[in-house]
């Protein structure tokens, strides 16, 4: 995808790159941090000259960043060094448009001296089309869940309608409530995907658990058979937020000859509870008025069941406080109650004051998800550095002292690996389209899901040795690294000193230059091998296959 | 005085904890502190669980209902377990079954495809970001397997490892029938180059673990490093069929699964500890009777050859073998000529690694729907296969935030069986 011109204004030309440059002081400090040796663990104390707070866009009394800090102090955490510019660039590009930055992105970003860079850095990424692909991605995953081959149709027409969404500016009150009440044929088919994958065959249950999960951040499943064990939710309950989509009936209908989801709102149709000599599916017992649990949801006159159920849905204090919690695990690797979707009751529940904060700032800014995931980027916690000793981290990184160090997903490791690769440039639009196409495979060769009557695993790459065989021996590692106009081979043309090249591969593929040890040893190992082309293949070879390239940290 | 495994673990310190106790030493030696003496040392090295994807229907195979509404169109045939009777579908389990025991009686609560795998994987429903193992992940890691993963899971996901970490995440094998993927790189690369690579990887990962303290990067350390080993070794060969014969390949029966069972022999064989194969296409809410006539054929058939193959080996009394699912279906049959799903009832089968064969455990009532007898629950099952891999029940590990996870959910031996 093209570099877009950002807002970063004041950036400064030298001749050398910037972390050479002596009148780029942050370049200097990085160069020092990022040359402090293995051994040498004073150089990981905090190092506050390089802070978000001095050069970040709050104010010592942010009230999120207090919430933040008071947070801390109850987990009893003091918290790690402040992110680097470095860490910084490269985890927020990967959270907001899902991949790592180009080294014309790194270049521009470590070369400016704009005290408010980070701010302006995240409003430049957020206003991309690539945050609307991305996101759409993150969205599509959450709602749909696994990749399911059959279901290519809907998730295509769900993420495209999401990608446009979140183009208009749209809220995510207003996009729940359009995906709630979708009717498929008229309204985009694209909204309808939710409906149409957890109502197919009329799974009211299936439907009425996966609302209350994605929404409301509910576990309710268990209520579906009995009451639920730890008194949360009774089966009452359960059915009765079930009877909103009594009168709703899930079809397909064809269009030009595709298959379109038809979501119809018929005037009859009662809920009945199951008994207990009933299967599953059948409910032979007294009949269930709508209701929503916690929540005095009048019906109207003029709507359907589904309309009363979507402002019931958005209305619900949970509703907020779902999509925080989703965000935040999303970019801290885990939410702020664990898991994310798991809220607790419908009522009576108390939730960390932080998930409270950023759920009433969220429907302050009319359900904005631009507004939410700036406020959380540009958090202290989220600026926090992943780098610490051992001693404590486990703690501080799930008090979000410390930031995680996360796995990519198999879309954001993909568009890594094109980026690091160069085949994105190299290759055209023709290959890109490619990969577009072929992404369903690809993903699925490189997450393993298998697919499934219902809802496969999540999208990660947690780690397993298949996928480690297949980063080291798979295609596109190999063929990356090797490509004849690829970013090897650029390198090797543009520079001919060994230590530039060196210099430009690490930037190249882990945003940063090398460590001034490091560097020399890799000279030495370039050296022995004659500074064939191939010795620097097989350097970006390991560097494709490290953590520091396949996680975000 | 030798610091003892358990003391180890305490200090953080598993991997030399394991690297000093080998299983053999662990079984005649049981940790000091463990609350109670493990009544059963088991002689199993391996276990092979055969697991039915989508949860297979216990009245069309192992717990029939003849002449009942709920009974179904197939017919109960003998076995050779006097006054026995399986499904028609399934003649060759019907002769062998004096050397399996059936449990008919397994009850459990989940009835949600995901949740009920991930308790008949780990003995525990899931539960807000718990971390709990696999039980396979479990066994593999207190085995050495060498060069070969110590979980293996062929035709299905398998289940996380949890705590354990990710060198213990099952090795999937998408399907036995064909090669291995990306043992080697996709065009061949030179092995000095392989070597140089191998090398600049450790450094650089070492770099970055030094100032990330993260079981993710540790576990991706781990999972790297075992791919390295495979690709060496040629004890890789284990996954490789064609070194099998027409006829013993024949054996198994054409099908993904029967071919899955012969890769399941052929790794115990070569010392992986647990294998794992599934069977797809269970979950028959429509047209149940089709489908699973369909499914009992490859069942019948790979399961039969493997418990030959493993007996005339001498392997059985060493292996462990389990065949369970998702869950039970309904007794009753829906208007789609399908059967729903059904946690509350299940049937087990359970052989070899010195279990007791030649039994029923257990039984549901006339139509099926409730255990009239002897229930058993998911924890009792794990915790008799513990006990008969010889693995402490009450093994406890901590998490990284220092919460303590047992490896299984208590649980009492069912003593039948051993």
């Amino acid at each position: 995808m093209p570099v877009q011109d950002g807002p970063v204004s004041r950036t400064r030309r030298t001749s050398g790159p910037w972390w050479q440059s002596p009148t780029s002081w942050i370049g200097l400090l990085i160069g020092a941090m990022m040359g402090c040796s293995a051994a040498d663990s004073s150089t990981l104390r905090p190092t506050p000259t390089v802070s978000a707070e001095a050069s970040g866009p709050h104010a010592p009394l942010d009230p999120l960043d207090a919430t933040i800090a008071e947070h801390w102090h109850a987990a009893g955490v003091t918290p790690a060094a402040p992110a680097n510019d470095t860490e910084f660039l490269r985890r927020v590009t990967l959270d907001l448009i899902g991949r790592i930055p180009t080294p014309d992105e790194v270049d521009r970003f470590m070369t400016s001296d704009d005290p408010r860079k980070r701010a302006a850095l995240v409003d430049d990424l957020l206003a991309r089309d690539a945050f609307a692909e991305h996101w759409a991605d993150v969205l599509t995953q959450t709602l749909l869940g696994g990749a399911v081959q059959e279901r290519r149709r809907l998730r295509e027409g769900l993420h495209t309608w999401i990608e446009d969404e979140l183009h208009e500016g749209r809220g995510w009150d207003e996009m729940t409530t359009t995906m709630l009440t979708a009717s498929g044929d008229t309204s985009p088919p694209g909204a309808a995907a939710f409906m149409a994958v957890h109502g197919r065959k009329n799974q009211v249950e299936a439907l009425t658990g996966q609302t209350a999960r994605v929404f409301l951040g509910l576990q309710l499943q268990c209520a579906q058979c009995h009451d639920d064990p730890d008194d949360r939710f009774t089966q009452d309950q359960f059915y009765g937020l079930a009877a909103y989509y009594a009168q709703t009936r899930v079809r397909q209908t064809k269009v030009d000859g595709v298959r379109v989801p038809r979501i119809i709102d018929k005037r009859r149709g009662q809920m009945r509870m199951p008994t207990e000599t009933d299967a599953p599916g059948d409910r032979s017992g007294p009949r269930v008025t709508p209701s929503f649990p916690a929540l005095d949801v009048g019906p109207r006159p003029d709507e359907t069941r589904r309309q009363t159920l979507a402002r019931g849905v958005v209305g619900s204090p949970l509703f907020a406080k779902a999509a925080v919690n989703h965000a935040w695990a999303q970019l801290m690797g885990r939410g702020i109650v664990e898991p994310w979707d798991d809220l607790g009751a419908l009522q009576g529940t108390e939730h960390p004051p932080l998930l409270e904060h950023l759920a009433a700032d969220l429907v302050a800014h009319d359900h904005d998800l631009r507004h939410l995931l700036r406020q959380i980027v540009l958090s202290s916690a989220y600026q926090r550095s992943s780098q610490s000793e051992a001693e404590g981290a486990a703690a501080r990184t799930q008090a979000f002292a410390q930031a995680a160090v996360r796995p990519m997903s198999t879309d954001q490791l993909l568009r890594s690996l094109l980026v690091a690769t160069g085949l994105q440039d190299v290759q055209g639009r023709a290959f890109r389209r490619e990969v577009q196409t072929r992404r369903q495979r690809i993903s699925k060769e490189y997450a393993l899901v298998f697919d499934d009557d219902e809802m496969a695993s999540a999208d990660t790459l947690r780690g397993n040795v298949p996928q480690a065989l297949l980063l080291l021996n798979g295609e596109l590692t190999n063929q990356g690294v090797a490509a004849r106009a690829g970013a090897v081979a650029r390198i090797l043309r543009d520079h001919p000193e060994p230590s530039a090249r060196l210099d430009a591969l690490f930037v190249r593929v882990f945003g940063r230059p090398p460590s001034a040890e490091r560097r020399a040893e890799l000279l030495t190992f370039v050296d022995g091998r004659d500074h064939d082309p191939e010795a620097y293949e097989d350097l970006m070879h390991a560097m494709l296959v490290s953590s520091e390239f396949l996680t975000i940290h | 005085m030798r610091p003892t495994r358990r003391h180890l673990l305490h200090l953080g310190l598993g991997a030399l904890a394991s690297s000093l106790v080998r299983p053999s030493a662990r079984a005649a030696r049981p940790s000091p502190d463990s609350p109670s003496p493990k009544p059963h040392g088991g002689r199993a090295r391996a276990c092979i669980l055969l697991f039915m994807h989508g949860g297979a229907s216990q009245i069309d195979t192992f717990d029939p209902k003849p002449g009942r509404d709920t009974g179904g169109e197939f017919s109960a045939i003998r076995t050779a377990l006097p006054g026995v009777r399986i499904s028609e579908h399934l003649p060759g389990l019907a002769q062998r079954l004096d050397r399996l025991a059936l449990i008919r009686s397994l009850t459990a609560r989940e009835g949600n495809h995901d949740r009920a795998r991930y308790l008949m994987h780990t003995g525990y429903p899931p539960q807000g970001g718990a971390q709990h193992p696999a039980f396979g992940a479990w066994v593999a890691d207190g085995r050495d397997a060498g060069a070969l993963p110590g979980y293996v899971a062929i035709d299905t996901p398998g289940q996380g490892p949890g705590l354990l970490g990710a060198a213990r995440a099952p090795f999937v094998v998408r399907d036995a029938r064909r090669p291995v993927r990306n043992l080697a790189p996709t065009r061949p690369v030179a092995a000095s180059r392989q070597d140089d690579r191998a090398a600049l990887w450790r450094s650089l990962q070492g770099d970055f673990a030094a100032h990330h303290p993260s079981p993710h990067v540790a576990g991706h350390r781990d999972v790297l490093e075992q791919a390295l080993t495979m690709m060496a070794s040629p004890a890789t060969e284990a996954f490789d069929l064609s070194r099998e014969t027409e006829a013993m390949r024949a054996r198994y029966g054409d099908s993904g699964f029967g071919q899955g069972c012969l890769m399941a022999r052929r790794l115990v064989e070569a010392g992986v500890p647990f294998v794992e194969v599934g069977l797809r296409g269970w979950d028959t809410h429509a047209d149940n009777f089709d489908r699973v006539r369909a499914l009992s054929g490859p069942l019948d058939t790979g399961m039969s050859a493997l418990l030959d193959d493993l007996g005339a080996r001498g392997l059985l009394d060493e292996t462990l073998v389990v065949w369970m699912g998702d869950f039970g279906r309904t007794p009753r049959i829906n208007g789609r000529g399908g059967r729903d799903h059904y946690p509350a009832a299940s049937s087990v089968l359970v052989a070899g690694g010195g279990t007791q064969g030649g039994q029923v455990i257990g039984a549901t009532d006339a139509d099926g729907y409730e255990i009239a007898d002897r229930p058993v629950t998911v924890p009792d099952l794990l915790h008799t296969m513990a006990a008969t891999l010889s693995l402490d029940p009450h093994d406890t590990r901590m998490t990284p935030t220092g919460r303590p996870i047992s490896m299984i959910d208590g649980g009492k031996v069912i003593e039948e069986l051993l």
